[in-house]
């Protein structure tokens, strides 16, 4: 079954830059700052998937009852980023990151057989080939209360 | 002949510093004379630059981090990925004053101007040079 909780996301930000979130629960990590949720399960880790099969991947994603999941933008996946740690180089609010690239939604300007990848083993930010294989973590936008 | 670019970072930027959360708006001061085009220096020698640039009369020049840098680069764009609004524009790697933490004595992070991406880069590597004040 899966977990449906929530992690409350402080609106501390810390000298970094980056935000500061309570520690303790799982497969979601709810960022305030961007306004989305981010997927944070096994998958997060050991995914292998192509851009096409990503895309498709978070299309079909349903974690803790919500559906609408889609690929992160550049920027929203550089902001999870953190420089000052390595292996793996992200905010380490998350549990499951595995060595290798991450898919961005964002395709590369240059040539469209290419989308933009961040490698959390250190941060490096790359335009990989769409039918090369990288890891995937999916985010939700959080639907604005009225 | 503007030589400085002024960015402001609205409130829907939010990857930055906590003023810019706050005040939802915060500025930084970009470099951008013909040096920009012309000089490379390695890191040590970049850093010391910037730190030593008087410019319009500003003597507070640094160099950018990695995050500041990022939001100078427009990935939507190519050769150069560089936002609308600079005079100079040239091609190249640019230092960021963020340390390669797995190999902080000799590797920091440079950003290519040509599409936007980011590797480490050996500090001895003559890399261009473009300062910023203000923001944070």
């Amino acid at each position: 079954m899966q977990k449906n909780i929530f992690l409350f996301c402080f609106t501390l930000v810390m000298a970094t830059g980056d935000p500061v979130y309570a520690a303790g629960a799982k497969d979601i990590v709810k960022d305030e700052i961007n306004s989305i949720y981010w997927q944070d399960t096994h998958e997060s880790k050991e995914s292998s998937l192509d851009w096409y099969e990503a895309v498709d991947y978070c299309n079909d994603l349903v974690l803790g009852g919500h559906s609408g999941w889609r690929l992160p933008t550049f920027d929203e996946l550089l902001s999870i980023a953190d420089y000052t740690r390595a292996e793996p180089a992200i905010n380490p609010v998350f549990e499951y990151t595995g060595e290798d690239s991450y898919w961005s939604g964002t395709p590369f300007s240059a040539t469209p057989s290419r989308a933009w990848t961040i490698d959390f083993r250190t941060g490096k930010t790359y335009y990989n080939y769409k039918r090369t294989n990288h890891t995937v973590r999916c985010v939700k936008d959080i639907r604005k209360e009225k | 002949m503007q030589k400085i670019v002024t960015v402001l970072l609205l409130g829907s930027l939010t990857l930055f510093g906590a003023t810019a959360k706050i005040d939802g708006k915060t500025g930084l001061v970009w470099q951008d004379d013909s040096a920009v085009n012309a000089i490379e220096k390695d890191y040590d020698h970049a850093k010391q630059y910037c730190e030593g640039l008087v410019l319009d009369g500003y003597s507070d020049w640094r160099l950018p981090t990695i995050r500041e840098f990022y939001t100078i680069i427009d990935i939507a764009r190519d050769r150069p990925a560089l936002m609308n609004g600079f005079e100079a524009k040239i091609e190249g790697n640019f230092w960021t004053v963020t340390t390669f933490v797995q190999n902080a004595e000799k590797e920091a992070w440079s950003i290519s101007t040509s599409y936007g991406e980011a590797e480490s880069a050996y500090k001895s590597r003559e890399y261009h040079v473009r300062c910023v004040r203000g923001g944070k």
